[in-house]
Parts: C-alpha cells; sequence; structure tokens
C-alpha cells in the first residue's frame, strides 16, 4: 500500500497594488494590535526602506514592494492568525489601491517508496514523447522537472484561476504549489460592492482546504492507478 | 568536580539565554532561577566539603559527601530540564495539524482560573457547537492583553516537528487579533439593523 505523509504545510496571501513598504515596520504592527508587542519586538528585520520591507515576525514572514505585498506563514496552526492579520491591514489602509490578489498554500509530500515518487512523476508528465522526440535518449535521462497545471472555475463568483505547480525538491519529495488567483478588476465590474476582507473571512477556509484536498485528490488518484 | 559543576551552570544560564524570547522557557526561567539558588546553598555544601575532608571526622565527611551527591543529582535534574525545553523551543519546521476549532470566549471566572467558551469545529462544521470551560493557564502569556469576554480564539492540536526531527504532540490556543471592519461588513449591519428595526415595528402596529 504506498504511503505518503505531508513534510511540508505553508500558505501565503500576496497582494498586488500600490504600496507604501516603509509603512511596514514591526512597531506598525505592535501599534495596531496586529501582533503581540513581544513578538514585534523580537522581530528579525532584513530591510526596511521606501523600496521594500522584507521581515520575520515569529510566525510571520512579510514582503513588500511598491507594487506587491507578500504575507506568509509556514506554521499551519497559524493560518487563520495569516487571514486574520492581512484582512486587519487592508482594513487599516483601506484607501490601498488593488489589482490582484491570490490565497496560496504550499505542501510537499514525503513518500516512503521511491516507485511512488516515480509514479506522479510519469504520471503527470509521461516519457515517451520526449524519449521518441530525440534520439538516444534513454528513461532515466529524462523526468518532471516542475509542471504548472490551470484549473479555471469561471462558473464560481469571484472567477478562480487555480495554478498547480508541481515539481520534486529531492529524492521521494515532491512539492505542490496551489495558487488561487482572483483578478479585482473583473470581479469589481461585476460586483462594485465587493470587498477582499469580506472575502477572506467567508472563503478562506474553503479556498485552503480546497487547495489541500486537489492536491491529496490528484496524488491518491495517481498512486491507486494500475 | 567544581569545574564540572561551573561549566553546567554556564550552559544552562547561556542556554536559556539563548532562547530568551521563547514562550515556554521564560515561563519556566524564573522556576530555573529558584532552582539555581537552591544550589547556590548546596554549592556551599560542596566547597565545605571539597576543602575540609580532611579536617572533619569521618561521619561528617559523609553526610557532606552526601549533599554533594545530592547536588550533583539535582544538576542533573536541571539538565535533564533543559533537555526537554531545548526541545520545546527548537525552531518548528513543520506543524502537522491535528485539530483545529475557533472559540468565542462568553466568561471568565478570574476566581477559579477558567473560562467558559462557545467553541466550534473548524474542520467539520457539521458538528454541533459545544460549551466548555477551559483553564486560563492555555492562554498565552503575550495574547494576555485580548482575552477577554467575547474575544474570537483558535484552538489547535497538531504535531509539530523541529529541526533536530523531533516530533511532539501540542496544543495551543491563540486569541483572535482583528483591526478594523470593513465598509461591506457595516452596509451589512446596518441592513441587518433595518431588518430587525421593521420586524420590531410589525410587532407593535399587531399589539
Amino acid at each position: 500500500m504506498s504511503q505518503f505523509n505531508l513534510v511540508k504545510d505553508s500558505a501565503n496571501i500576496v497582494i498586488t497594488g500600490n504600496f507604501n513598504p516603509s509603512i511596514f515596520h514591526p512597531l506598525w504592527f505592535s501599534k495596531h494590535n496586529l501582533l503581540p508587542e513581544r513578538h514585534c519586538d523580537a522581530a528579525d528585520i532584513e530591510v526596511i526602506h521606501k523600496e521594500v520591507a522584507h521581515m520575520k515576525i515569529d510566525w510571520l514572514n512579510l514582503q513588500v514592494t511598491h507594487d506587491r505585498a507578500m504575507f506568509s506563514t509556514s506554521d499551519a496552526t497559524q493560518f487563520e492568525q495569516l487571514r486574520d492579520l492581512v484582512v486587519s491591514v487592508l482594513n487599516i489602509l483601506d484607501e490601498t489601491p488593488l489589482t490582484q490578489f491570490g490565497v496560496n498554500r504550499e505542501m510537499e509530500f514525503k513518500f516512503e517508496e521511491t516507485s511512488d515518487w516515480h509514479k506522479i512523476g510519469h504520471t503527470l508528465a509521461p516519457k515517451e514523447v520526449w524519449m521518441n522526440s530525440i534520439a538516444d535518449t534513454k528513461e532515466k535521462d529524462c523526468g518532471l522537472n516542475k509542471l504548472v497545471i490551470q484549473i479555471r472555475h469561471d462558473t464560481d463568483f469571484p472567477a478562480t484561476i487555480m495554478n498547480l505547480t508541481i515539481s520534486p525538491t529531492k529524492m521521494n519529495h515532491v512539492h505542490f504549489g496551489v495558487n488561487n488567483h482572483f483578478e479585482l478588476k473583473g470581479i469589481l465590474d461585476k460586483d462594485p460592492e465587493f470587498d477582499i476582507s469580506t472575502f477572506m473571512q467567508e472563503h478562506w477556509e474553503s479556498i485552503i482546504l480546497k487547495s489541500h484536498d486537489t492536491v491529496l485528490n490528484a496524488v491518491i488518484h495517481i498512486l491507486s492507478e494500475d | 568536580m567544581s569545574a564540572l559543576l561551573t561549566a553546567s551552570r554556564e550552559e544552562f544560564v547561556s542556554s536559556f539565554d539563548s532562547f530568551e524570547t521563547a514562550e515556554i522557557a521564560r515561563l519556566s526561567k524564573t522556576k530555573f532561577l529558584n532552582s539555581l539558588e537552591e544550589l547556590n546553598n548546596l554549592d556551599e555544601y560542596y566547597n565545605k566539603a571539597s576543602t575540609t575532608t580532611k579536617s572533619i571526622s569521618p561521619e561528617k565527611y559523609v553526610t557532606n559527601h552526601s549533599k554533594v551527591e545530592n547536588f550533583l543529582e539535582s544538576i542533573n535534574e536541571k539538565m535533564s530540564l533543559m533537555n526537554t525545553l531545548k526541545l520545546v523551543n527548537s525552531k518548528t519546521v513543520f506543524a502537522e495539524l491535528l485539530h483545529k476549532w475557533e472559540g468565542t470566549i462568553i466568561d471568565i471566572d478570574s476566581d477559579n482560573n477558567c473560562f467558559t467558551a462557545i467553541i466550534r469545529d473548524i474542520k467539520d462544521k457539521s458538528k454541533p457547537d459545544e460549551k466548555m470551560k477551559i483553564s486560563s493557564s492555555a492562554i498565552m502569556d503575550i495574547d494576555s492583553d485580548v482575552f477577554e469576554t467575547g474575544a474570537i480564539f483558535y484552538w489547535t492540536i497538531s504535531y509539530m516537528t523541529n529541526e533536530s526531527g523531533t516530533k511532539t504532540k501540542q496544543s495551543k490556543i491563540r486569541v483572535r487579533r482583528l483591526k478594523g471592519i470593513s465598509s461591506k461588513e457595516i452596509s451589512a449591519a446596518k441592513l441587518k439593523a433595518a431588518n430587525f428595526l421593521a420586524k420590531i415595528k410589525t410587532l407593535l402596529v399587531h399589539e
């Protein structure tokens, strides 16, 4: 029986728009009581500049430039706090022009059997076509390095574009990145009242769960095939 | 032997300082420092034993020697505590979530150091809400500023794997810090209030 385990699990929210990186200082988070003061005091600051802010505050990783803000955590017990923090930031900076946002989950699975690990690659990226296209290419000489699958859900509102990235990280390990992408312009054309904060609060759990289940279902499906 | 004791003591203190910011270590540090004071007292017995063995009677030597042995035993206990703390405080590289609930604090009983909450299963929403009493000690010190009636909290149970690969089961409660209110939430609240008012007016007309 195939065995595989989740060995890494992280989530991030990426928002594109027009930001002022220099305000993203641990003191700003502390002042608004968005994170515990003690964690803000112990923040690991890479850089805070008018062009870029990059820091780690306890479970939170933050990278902000003029046109992009990424909030992430690799601690699965803090996923809801990540959502709350982003919602709070957007509520405080409610005049910030935003264009797109993504709710993303990154997972890495370890497969106990190397044959199962190969099966994932062979199924998603069959080698025959490449072995036939270049003479003398042996099976062991080609394999999946990185694959991106796009799944559109136009019937949902807002319409979701799910980008799945699959790449082996090391022997028996495969990374699955799930990017749930939302275009704000199209959404606001259909619903001028649309609000990211409300959307995040209402749909966060289902998006995070769906990201996990999509990957899990695909892996189970591949491994159960003869 | 004396060098061993000194080294061990320095090791304790520097190890604590190295994870000063860790919550559990911070709480345990006070406990540890109290123990260290006790050790200082025992240390005097050790010095006495090592410097006066020739001049004291065999009975006294045995007594002091036994106290030194107790002292060393105590050191071992502290070392064990240190190792446990190191495991707890090692940087978590992976959290495997087993269960997650969202709770609302409905009452805080300061006298009995507990609070009452309604908890909802986040992973399985078909499960009914539960009312339960939880010890206030479960609230992390860093969240004490937001621990109040009406506050929302997240309760997670997970396997935490640290850098050294050690897997430990952890139960954690973190109180929600949500700021501001969106324009849509204000509109929704206004609509709800208007509907509520309309219902009240209807009831009053019927009466």
